[in-house]
């Protein structure tokens, strides 16, 4: 899946044993210090890459623009494929913050392997929440990304109207 | 009904720089401004936890306060907004909600102090990075780092420690 793109609402396909970013985005973010989500994917067809037994998840820019610091973590749920637990906030080191962040960007990417083939979704764990600077969850709607890995055949229907 | 003022005063507090108020009591006194219109008839507290607000045999009559006392478990927090009602049954629109967040004494550190080695350093982000992603059960799992307690060391329990903690 060469280059990135947007694909809300739409299916992301992947050829069979590649690897990519998938990018957790945001738009119309307002003031948001950090996200709590995992994402549920289907194991059999999907697997994150881990380094040295760590999945690799890296931060993206948009909880940083002043430069402080982040703090990420990224694990799978009991050491199992199928659900990666990511928490990522803005710090109050080496200043205290008591404003979050306004805007679009991306929060943090995920590297996946596709390693069967099939269509699934990358769906946002239910209990995913935004949080602002003072701790509360403010409401979001999380948008799951539909996938297909390898080749398909694809069977539909057409209507033809007062053919 | 106009829109009333709220103020909560809570016993044995510990203010923070949030507009959230820890405190170590199960206690807590909500007090508001009275309404000054001759049809008053009395006032409703709603309150529940984060945000949702909810009127469960919380008529407060004409009186301008109410405690509050509840065993909510620590680290949850409590949301409280006031309405005024009228003779004819006509309910004002909230007022400003007021938060608070229930913590045992020595919770802080208790919490922070996940190692369990009585002190809060670098060791417990060490601990608690280890724990993160497991459920209850599971080897990883800490009781310690999971300050929701909803089983799970998750992206809610890191924000939390890196709030409160780090």
């Amino acid at each position: 899946m060469p280059g990135s793109s947007d694909f809300v609402g739409e299916t992301v396909e992947f050829d069979l044993g590649e690897e990519a970013w998938i990018d957790c985005c945001v738009r119309k973010g307002k003031n948001l210090f950090g996200i709590s989500t995992a994402l549920v994917y289907p194991s059999d067809l999907l697997e994150v890459v881990l380094q040295e037994g760590t999945p690799i998840v890296s931060a993206g820019s948009f909880f940083n623009p002043d430069g402080n610091r982040l703090d990420l973590l990224a694990s799978l749920e009991n050491d199992e494929q199928g659900i990666l637990v990511v928490g990522l906030s803005r710090t109050n080191k080496p200043i205290p913050l008591t404003v979050g962040v306004t805007g679009d960007g991306v929060f943090f990417s995920v590297r996946f392997k596709t390693i069967g083939e099939g269509e699934g979704m990358i769906a946002f764990g239910p209990e995913s929440q935004l949080m602002q600077p003072d701790g509360k969850a403010t409401r979001a709607k999380f948008s799951d990304l539909a996938f297909q890995a390898g080749v398909i055949n694809i069977v539909y229907f057409t209507v033809r109207h007062n053919a | 009904m106009n829109p009333i003022f709220l103020a909560a005063f809570i016993l044995a507090e510990v203010a923070l720089a949030s507009d959230t108020t820890r405190c170590s009591s199960d206690t807590v006194l909500i007090t508001w401004n009275r309404n000054k219109e001759p049809d008053l008839a009395g006032y409703k507290l709603y309150w529940g936890e984060n945000h949702w607000l909810a009127c469960t045999g919380c008529r407060a009559d004409l009186a301008d306060t109410f405690k509050i006392i509840w065993g909510f478990p620590d680290s949850v927090i409590i949301a409280a907004a006031v309405t005024a009602y009228d003779t004819a049954g006509n309910e004002s629109e909230f007022s400003q909600p007021v938060f608070w967040q229930w913590l045992s004494a020595n919770t802080e550190l208790d919490s922070c102090d996940v190692n369990g080695d009585g002190v809060k350093n670098q060791s417990d982000k060490d601990a608690f990075k280890a724990a993160f992603g497991a459920r209850r059960g599971y080897r990883r799992y800490s009781e310690r780092a999971d300050f929701d307690r909803n089983g799970i060391i998750d992206g809610r329990d890191h924000a939390w420690f890196i709030r409160f903690c780090w």
